[in-house]
């Protein structure tokens, strides 16, 4: 009987087996397919056992330190084309510095939009990683890796990160947020929400700012009015980047819908051969968001 | 000479929105059993079941010349079975295909290995999105719902689903009939289905290779191979062009067993073998 009852639980377990663990397969599998990819190490809510439905999947890839930039160059196009990335990878800037770089995916699983977060870093900083993180490991390579410190993949790291973003990195990023804020209201985790709303944002003043005076875009919030509002476009900018901080600081369904709406309008009229390129992964997007309400916004 | 594009894809009819509406109702709750055929043409994830072919059996899905029967599966579909009843057309074989996303048919020619008999294919989308297009001399087409749609086949063309939700059409192949020719006598192709693709140009076809050379040395050489197919679908490339890439991915690994067979296989596709 005992053993009957144990055969049930499993196939009970099977079929509701969440999305995430096949991901994580997935993603594994592929990664580490690669002689380059020394560790892998599963980080966040998956590794503390907090996870839910809705959790992303937090991936740390150890690199081989000498193959550090090429892979980073190269993991996109990996992402696209076997991961089914819907979009250009996000370059996280909400991770902390770890010696690596973070980059968000939205990648398409089994009709679903998921959250892949990888944080690429030369394998040298995996044990610190893992410690500050409490990563779990979950492939180490093993013929060990080369896990010398390398002065270029440092160098490359810095580089990367003190870079400017592109407005398509920052479109990105406020796709990326809108997703993340979404599954914040889903939850009821009403501060996340109002930080990331926060970030959305300051996300689309920096598109502003980067589309119409990129040599001004580190001015952030300052000079906005003199700077961008000199013309009717930076005014009519000016009008949408308005309507988006005084809509609620807690948002809801409705408010993100809205604020969607009017970055991707601000978008594509500042950035038209960007928002045409991303034409059908925009569509994706916002099919997965589901966000699809009756929106007037004047 | 360039063939119109008008010529190789089309816009025939417009479909009764309640009928379509019936007819994806029965597609979408059909059981699951999708057949995976002609995998050298596809990445994956590209399934068919048979609505009218030689057999019966709606498994089986390798198209051919025949006069054909009812499936069980159409049986099971009695809007549908009128909607084919009601076009009057002389069927060779009807079939219902699901495209899913990040799914991609390469490029290719079909009928190649059918009799020479006038025939033609016919496209009813019944789900679809904008990141599901034919890619057709040089630009992207998007077969949108609400419109039956005419396909040339014999001209170079290729599928994608690039990011879902899953794609699903009928797809009717035709002999010709006078019931035809007055279906498609007046075709056109609206503006908004027809992006053009840029150029891939010698340079940039250069920094592709060397980007799939970067992934397949890092050991991703499936991910190598898929970055230049999929280059079909995001630039207008000439005929065969990126299976000429797959082989000089191959010849420049060192591999020249694989890259001959890429020139096979590009003869194939295109059937231009002899």
């Amino acid at each position: 009987m005992s053993a009957i009852l144990d055969a049930a639980i499993d196939d009970l377990v099977l079929v509701n087996r969440p999305a995430q663990i096949a991901i994580l397969e997935r993603v594994s599998g592929l990664l580490a397919g690669s002689p380059a990819v020394t560790d892998l190490l599963v980080r966040g809510s998956f590794a503390s056992g907090d996870s839910d439905r809705l959790s992303d999947v937090d991936l740390v890839v150890g690199i081989h330190p000498p193959t550090f930039s090429e892979f980073v160059g190269a993991h996109h196009a990996l992402a696209a084309t076997q991961l089914r990335a819907i979009l250009p990878g996000w370059s996280d800037t909400i991770v902390p510095s770890m010696g690596g770089l973070g980059y968000v995916h939205l990648i398409e699983h089994d009709g679903k939009l998921c959250q892949l977060d990888l944080y690429l870093a030369p394998a040298d900083r995996i044990d610190h990683i893992g410690a500050v993180t409490r990563g779990r490991a979950i492939y180490t390579a093993p013929y060990g890796g080369d896990r010398l410190p390398d002065g270029a993949a440092a160098a490359f790291v810095a580089d990367r990160l003190a870079a400017a973003p592109t407005c398509e990195q920052l479109f990105v990023e406020t796709l990326v947020l809108t997703w993340m804020i979404h599954k914040r209201i889903l939850r009821g985790q009403q501060f996340m929400a109002y930080a990331e709303t926060h970030m959305l944002h300051t996300a689309a003043r920096s598109l502003i700012r980067t589309a119409l005076t990129p040599d001004r875009a580190q001015y952030g919030w300052y000079h906005l009015d003199t700077e961008i509002g000199r013309t009717p476009i930076g005014r009519w900018c000016l009008a949408q980047l308005d309507a988006l901080i005084t809509s609620p600081p807690v948002p809801t369904m409705r408010s993100l819908a809205e604020s969607l709406e009017r970055i991707l309008t601000l978008a594509r009229r500042t950035v038209p051969d960007m928002m045409a390129a991303l034409g059908p992964a925009l569509d994706a997007y916002r099919y997965h968001l589901d966000l699809d309400l009756d929106l007037d916004l004047g | 000479m360039t063939t119109p594009l008008v010529q190789q894809v089309a816009c025939v009819e417009t479909i009764d929105p309640d009928l379509l509406d019936r007819v994806r109702h029965e597609t979408l709750t059909i059981p699951d059993g999708w057949v995976t055929e002609y995998g050298e043409y596809q990445s994956g994830g590209w399934g068919t079941l048979s609505l009218l072919n030689q057999t019966g059996t709606a498994t089986d899905v390798t198209i051919t010349d025949c006069e054909p029967v009812a499936t069980d599966l159409l049986a099971a579909m009695p809007t549908t079975r009128q909607l084919l009843s009601d076009l009057g057309l002389r069927y060779m074989w009807a079939r219902i295909a699901r495209l899913e996303p990040g799914s991609f048919l390469w490029e290719h020619r079909d009928y190649g290995e059918l009799k020479s008999v006038e025939r033609h294919r016919l496209h009813i989308p019944l789900v679809t999105s904008s990141a599901a297009y034919l890619v057709v001399g040089g630009s992207a087409v998007h077969l949108s719902t609400g419109r039956l749609w005419r396909l040339t086949p014999t001209h170079a063309h290729g599928a994608c689903n690039r990011y879902g939700p899953p794609r699903l059409h009928l797809i009717l192949d035709c002999y010709s009939s006078q019931e035809l020719a007055e279906l498609t006598n007046t075709r056109h192709l609206p503006d908004d289905a027809v992006r053009p693709l840029p150029p891939l140009t010698d340079a940039l076809a250069h920094q592709q290779v060397t980007q799939a050379l970067t992934l397949a040395r890092l050991g991703y050489h499936d991910a190598a191979e898929q970055y230049l197919l999929q280059l079909y679908f995001t630039h207008e490339s000439s005929e065969g062009q990126v299976y000429d890439l797959l082989h000089d991915l191959h010849a420049t690994l060192g591999d020249t067993a694989t890259a001959q067979q890429w020139r096979h296989r590009k003869s194939i596709l295109l059937g231009t073998a002899s």
